[in-house]
């Protein structure tokens, strides 16, 4: 018998995927991967064995998340386009490894996910297969011409559930797709597909409005170490979270979210070649990118942070178009390791009505000297020695010019 | 591999039938074997071939209307040699063309030959363009590209990728069909003014080249024992003489590609990076390409400033990645094309120049528009108070006593 791994979401789309490859005499075995989604598995379990998987898998891989995947990308800032923070982009290297692990372990050859073919996650999933098992065969039903001929529509799926006793569950009525993980919620599609069109109000999950935010601040500071966080303290509840990078970020997720921070509403450019109109929540995130990016500043040499920021769009790229496995992630990011080294510290931050303001900053290993930058103290820098360095800058100006005049330059 | 089973797999193909094509004809193996296969398979209702003429030599005219009469067609020529040289070669000069050692030649004129097909197909009214690139090539995306840009509305048809074959059953269907072949080598030749390019995609890692496929080049060990010396001027970054005598820069690249060749200048053997991310080994020649682009680097190494030639260096290699990839006519394009273009203005200058059994040896350079300045920077000369460097020392040298201090603390903080 014909062996499949699925990667299936309990969703419509994935439960109709695994009954189609049941009734291509296909032994299906679903793989679930939790990264940190707010859903019930045990009936997700339930689900699937009820539909006709032979086998479940459900792996918490959230830890890994955070820790291989999430802060990886924090050390390098990487945010695509300037806006988005890449958090589904993060997750599907994740899925496609641990599935393709899970396809090793049971001897099969073949995988199948529910990723369209419009979209970025196919590419990110397929390439990742590739990678990590070459020779993978892979099943995408929504390149599958006889599968979209099958289902034309959502109706034709629906009347498909329906006949084959699959349950359709509440968040077929949602007017649009959603994909939840630890990092953030993104709904695209349906209504969201003008870019004219306001996102709902009702649809927001983690952060609330800013406008129905707490009237009263809640002051906070981040510690990181080697680049990442290790501790976030709230000195208006005096909690301190400190044990599990999982458990700081959900509680991060949670306070700024709160506060009304980390929404975020924008048209980008898939790597297919289209524009698409995406609305994201990353509450933790965003702040964050935020104390990360300022510790730099703090901590990092000028040539170092100013080479970062040039192979920061580059690494954002990389990763939004599904190359996470590649050679030049790899050697972008042994770099990127490195200039982490030194990179501790803490941050102090002021959630606020969808603002988190940051306060002031310290680390040991600063760069910053108080007594060469002060305008008071003279510290152990002569401004005289600013007007040589001056006039050895202007040699090439003032040459510049004087050709200039005598208009052997045109301008 | 058998002419029946070939046969066979093109009659099982299913592909539009009873159009009215254009074909984007070269006179090579690939289109005319194109025109034969819409007669027969695409069972065309009318077809238009186009020949456009961008300098690829007489020569090549000439088979490529000797090719069309024994297939019965009359091509419609395009006279686009100016519009290369003009529009194209100067952008690319300006940009110091170069894809990782390849100066663009083939992937722009595909580009302008895309472009002038589409617009007269679109003109007689053709509903497809049938072109001849390899199914594993470049070209393939590069004519796509344009096509879809200035003719969204026409089908494409390939026909090796309609019907996935070989260059072995190309050439059987040839022989079969009494279509007229005439390669040098498998794989064929593409001759433009700026460079050639030689059985592209089927040279294998260490076939040697013949000497008798050279266009322009003599091998250094047979050139000529005296080298010979040429002068050539640039104005706004294009050359415009040589030898003292002004010359529109087709004829000069013409001229060039004669004497820098016969002295064993040219020869390009490298590792491509293909845009579908595979490796091949690419033969080029190119002569009068090495000598130009060696000297606008070395003018603009002269006329422009330190900032301007570093941020440069990065937009010529995206410029040069964006036209490999069939990216001629992107915005992004067009917006390297202005940003390079303002620089120019200051290449202005002449070189005197040896050209000696491969060598290309610069003996004189002037430029009045040049930015050295020995009166300042030589040390024989008292130009400034060299003492303010002490200070300017100081402060460029500042950072480094703040990691020493971090690097003190740090150590004290471990003995501690």
């Amino acid at each position: 018998m014909k062996k499949v791994i699925l990667a299936y979401s309990g969703g419509l789309d994935t439960s109709i995927i695994l009954k189609w490859l049941l009734e291509k005499d296909y032994q299906v075995i679903c793989f679930v991967a939790d990264i940190g989604q707010q859903e019930d598995q045990q009936a997700v379990k339930e689900k699937a064995l009820k539909i006709g998987a032979h086998k479940i898998y459900i792996e918490d891989l959230r830890q890994e998340f955070v820790d291989q995947f999430i802060f990886k990308a924090l050390k390098a800032n990487a945010i695509y386009e300037g806006k988005y923070y890449l958090g589904t982009a993060l997750a599907r290297p994740l899925i496609a490894k641990k599935q393709i692990e899970i396809c090793q372990l049971e001897n099969c050859s073949t995988v199948a996910h529910g990723a369209t073919g419009k979209g970025n996650d196919q590419i990110r999933f397929e390439l990742a297969y590739h990678t990590l098992m070459p020779g993978v065969e892979i099943i995408s039903p929504w390149k599958d011409a006889e599968f979209l001929a099958q289902f034309k529509g959502r109706s034709d799926m629906i009347h498909y559930a329906q006949k084959m006793g699959i349950p359709i569950t509440s968040t077929l009525q949602k007017p649009y797709s959603i994909d939840e993980n630890l990092m953030h919620i993104s709904f695209e599609g349906g209504v969201l597909e003008n870019p004219e069109f306001a996102a709902p109000s009702d649809m927001f999950k983690h952060c609330i409005r800013p406008q129905d935010a707490p009237d009263k601040e809640t002051e906070i500071a981040i510690t990181f170490y080697q680049g990442v966080p290790i501790a976030v303290e709230n000195f208006s509840t005096g909690e301190v979270i400190k044990e599990s990078s999982v458990d700081l970020f959900t509680y991060l997720n949670k306070i700024c979210g709160h506060h009304g921070i980390g929404r975020i509403d924008i048209v980008e450019n898939r790597y297919v070649g289209m524009k698409s109109r995406g609305v994201y929540e990353t509450p933790a995130g965003t702040v964050l990118w935020k104390a990360h990016l300022d510790l730099e500043g703090l901590v990092l040499d000028r040539e170092v942070l100013h080479l970062k920021q040039m192979w920061m769009p580059k690494i954002a790229q990389l990763i939004y178009n599904g190359f996470w496995f590649s050679p030049e992630m790899d050697f972008l990011m042994s770099a990127i390791e490195k200039s982490q080294e030194h990179m501790e510290g803490r941050v102090f931050i002021t959630l606020y009505k969808g603002n988190a303001l940051i306060t002031s900053r310290e680390s040991a290993k600063s760069l910053y000297n108080q007594e060469i930058a002060s305008m008071d103290v003279l510290g152990n820098y002569d401004q005289i020695d600013a007007k040589g360095f001056i006039k050895l800058n202007a040699l090439r100006l003032k040459h510049f010019h004087s050709k200039k005049i005598k208009k052997e330059i045109h301008l | 591999m058998t002419l029946s089973i070939t046969l066979e797999k093109i009659e099982t193909t299913v592909v539009p039938q009873n159009l009215k094509v254009a074909v984007a004809f070269s006179g090579g193996l690939d289109s005319c074997l194109g025109i034969e296969l819409l007669r027969r398979v695409y069972h065309a209702s009318d077809i238009v071939a186009i020949t456009v003429d961008v300098g690829q030599g007489d020569e090549e005219m000439h088979q490529v209307f000797h090719h069309a009469a024994a297939l019965g067609i009359t091509p419609l020529v395009i006279e686009a040699k100016k519009e290369f040289s003009d529009e194209w070669l100067t952008k690319a000069i300006r940009a110091n063309s170069d894809y990782n050692g390849y100066p663009v030649s083939t992937s722009m004129t595909r580009q302008l030959v895309a472009k002038l097909v589409a617009l007269k197909a679109k003109e007689l009214n053709c509903q497809a363009i049938l072109e001849g690139s390899t199914g594993k090539g470049n070209d393939q995306y590069r004519m796509h590209n344009v096509f879809k840009l200035f003719a969204p509305e026409l089908d494409v048809l390939v026909p090796v990728r309609d019907f996935n074959l070989n260059r072995m059953e190309e050439q059987l269907l040839c022989q079969h069909w009494g279509i007229p072949i005439s390669e040098q080598l498998v794989g064929g030749d593409d001759k433009t003014l700026w460079c050639r390019s030689i059985a592209s995609g089927a040279i294998d890692l260490n076939q040697p080249i013949p000497d008798h496929v050279w266009m322009w080049r003599t091998p250094p060990i047979q050139a000529p024992e005296t080298g010979e010396e040429v002068e050539i001027e640039f104005t706004s970054g294009i050359p415009v003489s040589l030898n003292n005598q002004k010359l529109p820069l087709d004829l000069l690249i013409a001229a060039l590609n004669q004497l820098a060749g016969k002295h064993g200048i040219g020869l390009i053997d490298m590792f491509e990076d293909g845009i579908m991310e595979l490796k091949s080994r690419e033969i080029y020649e190119a002569p009068g390409a090495h000598v130009i682009l060696k000297l606008h680097r070395d003018l603009e190494q002269q006329c422009l400033t330190k900032e301007e030639i570093q941020f440069k260096k990065g937009i010529d290699a995206k410029w040069a990645y964006l036209t490999y990839h069939g990216q001629w006519f992107s915005p992004l394009k067009e917006a390297l094309d202005a940003f390079i273009l303002k620089t120019q203005n200051m290449v202005n200058g002449s070189f005197k120049v040896r050209l000696y059994k491969g060598n290309i040896e610069i003996l004189h350079r002037e430029s009045s528009h040049s930015l050295f300045t020995p009166e300042i920077r030589s040390i024989k000369s008292t130009s400034f108070d060299q003492r303010w460097c002490n200070h300017a020392a100081k402060i460029k040298g500042l950072p480094f006593e703040i990691l020493a201090k971090r690097q003190n603390k740090l150590q004290k903080g471990a003995l501690s």
